[in-house]
């Protein structure tokens, strides 16, 4: 088993190592010079080979990666902004917090929501209720989250006046992005549950312990939940990631200054170093919460254990 | 002498699929979407830019059946115009995913091996960022535009369809049919090509139907953002970014395009639910 874990954990690495190379290699091989177009159109050569010095763009593309990589494990330096020539680092710190407090908001909300609607639509499959989760459900994932992220503003700030409408400054102010970052992972989670639950519903040891006189709640959360666990997790920490892409749109609709409006503010003004350094930490994140599900996996799952006992009693 | 085998497989498809009436109704809209792109010259009312100064930001009405925006264009005819961008954006994304993503998942399942290892690694790796990052990076490096926005969506939704189709095609490789084909000194290509895709295409064509939903709501989003096409251009996403200005007084600038975006890729969902029951008959009730 802690080999299993090891090894998961150290896979991170390659991982990084590629996904960074293939990021670093799209960014490079973008058109235009990033010299020429952030030192200005009045700029003199001089000017430009400076700036190409300052940010290392004078040497050859593996090199450069290699040395970003470097920096990055050694001086935690993820470069220096081609617009503004501030530390990316310090802005990512600066910024990743207001994305991350909103992701984990969104999810909060996706979780109440998702789950316990996905487990009661599946208790009275075919009935009114059923039917009006499944539509919505399927509303949910069909839903632009900018058009939805529009009308919440237009319905509740402007008419209502209940919710600021942009800014960041204290929990009210993430009620509205929370809901439309999260409202497409609400649905997919409900529907895992639905099916998931639908398909141990029938099982005989729901039936046994429904024979037995066992109360209704401790049949659903331990005999049910439990068993059809292993989807809605899966789909749990794929909603995570999802939220955390969304963010890019709902942050930009709501003027939020997370991370993710950096990065669309800086692939808008070809600041592709802070492109970089914004796509690595959402990477980051992505693989640090699939590598937590995994372990998850690994330990509820009685297939992966097993697995591993087999292959010890082989191998001595 | 009757339907031939394939013929009759086809039939009971489609009995099992025109049952979920659901399915019909997104097929029926979007029938309704590729007519009034093939006739769109003769439903708009008006040009995409003829600016009309004495109506500008006017309500819905008869005259202007969903309003005019703050240059005074008639929405409805910007909305006709725009059909085409965001069906074309769909459909050849996800056929830019699928060409790729079944090309190296049937490889990779077929042949197994190193390659199928290498191959799956850099899937691995790919996958660790949501498609709608991996399309963002990738427009940062194409540069802004409709036709980068659709390759950049499609090859972000490319590995999602590779691990579709690897598992896919190694669920048939080891049937007896494929025996008998290798006995029979068939070709790899011609194997793979006329036995093993057949047999598996199943979940690569749900797969595709949810990518082409998927695909026009990422690009929807990348115009909006402003990193698809480029304003005058009737795209609806775009057309949805330039009214947010004026969707306090008037809601119609947002509200429409967004229920036709969300309306269209309802539509793609629901076929797709339909074609996953209607394929997939161990799962019918």
């Amino acid at each position: 088993m802690l080999k299993y874990v090891v090894k998961r954990i150290l896979w991170i690495l390659p991982v990084m190592i590629g996904a960074s190379f293939l990021v670093f290699a799209l960014l490079n091989a973008s058109p235009g010079d990033p010299a020429r177009i952030h030192t200005g159109s009045d700029a003199t050569e001089a000017d430009i080979e400076k700036f190409r010095q300052d940010h290392g763009l004078d040497k050859p593309f593996i090199v450069q990666y290699c040395d970003y990589i470097y920096k990055v494990f050694t001086k935690g330096d993820l470069g220096n902004s081609y617009r503004s020539n501030t530390p990316v680092a310090g802005r990512i710190a600066q910024t990743f917090p207001v994305t991350l407090k909103l992701t984990l908001f969104s999810m909060v909300i996706m979780l109440l929501t998702g789950i316990p609607l996905g487990i009661l639509s599946a208790l009275r499959q075919y009935s009114l209720l059923d039917g009006i989760v499944s539509f919505l459900g399927m509303i949910g994932v069909s839903m632009p989250n900018f058009w939805l992220a529009l009308q919440l503003i237009l319905i509740f700030s402007f008419h209502l006046g209940w919710l600021p409408a942009s800014g960041s400054q204290d929990m009210r102010y993430f009620i509205l992005p929370a809901v439309t970052a999260g409202i497409a992972g609400m649905a997919t989670i409900m529907r895992t549950t639905r099916s998931a639950i639908l398909e141990v519903y029938r099982q005989d040891y729901i039936k046994t312990a429904e024979a037995k006189g066992q109360k209704e709640s401790v049949i659903i959360w331990r005999h049910m939940l439990k068993n059809a666990s292993l989807p809605i997790i899966t789909v749990i920490s794929a909603s995570f990631c999802g939220s955390l892409a969304n963010s890019t749109v709902v942050e930009t609709v709501f003027s939020m200054p997370g991370m993710c409006k950096l990065l669309v503010d800086s692939i808008v003004s070809l600041d592709n170093i802070v492109v970089m350094g914004a796509i690595m930490v959402l990477a980051v994140t992505c693989c640090i919460v699939n590598l937590v599900t995994d372990l998850v996996f690994a330990a509820i799952d009685p297939r992966i254990k097993s697995q591993f006992k087999r292959r010890q009693v082989k191998g001595s | 002498m009757g339907r031939n085998r394939k013929n009759s497989q086809l039939y009971e498809f489609w009995k099992r699929f025109r049952r979920n009436k659901l399915a019909i109704a997104g097929i029926l809209f979007i029938l309704l979407l590729i007519f009034v792109i093939l006739f769109q010259g003769v439903i708009a009312r008006e040009g995409i830019n003829d600016q009309k100064y004495d109506d500008m930001l006017a309500a819905p009405s008869m005259k202007y059946l969903f309003g005019t925006d703050q240059y005074g264009r008639d929405i409805f005819s910007r909305m006709v115009y725009g059909t085409k961008y965001t069906i074309s954006m769909g459909l050849i994304a996800a056929s830019i995913s699928a060409v790729i993503g079944i090309f190296l998942g049937s490889v990779t399942g077929y042949y197994g091996g190193k390659m199928d290892n290498f191959i799956m690694r850099a899937v691995d790796i790919f996958m660790t960022l949501p498609n709608i990052l991996l399309a963002l990076v990738m427009t940062a490096s194409f540069g802004p535009g409709f036709f980068n926005t659709m390759i950049a969506v499609g090859i972000a939704g490319s590995p999602a369809m590779t691990r579709v189709t690897r598992a896919a095609v190694m669920g048939v490789r080891n049937q007896e049919f494929i025996e008998a084909a290798i006995s029979n000194n068939a070709s790899d290509m011609r194997i793979i090509w006329r036995y093993v895709l057949p047999n598996a295409i199943a979940p690569i064509i749900v797969q595709y139907t949810m990518f082409v939903a998927q695909a026009i709501l990422i690009g929807s989003s990348l115009s909006f953002l402003g990193l698809g096409l480029q304003p005058p251009a009737p795209e609806w996403g775009s057309m949805l970014s330039a009214g947010k200005a004026y969707m306090r007084e008037c809601w119609w600038l947002t509200a429409i395009p967004g229920v036709f975006i969300m309306l269209v890729v309802l539509a793609i969902n629901m076929i797709g639910d339909g074609l996953r029951d209607a394929l997939d008959p161990k799962q019918k009730r």
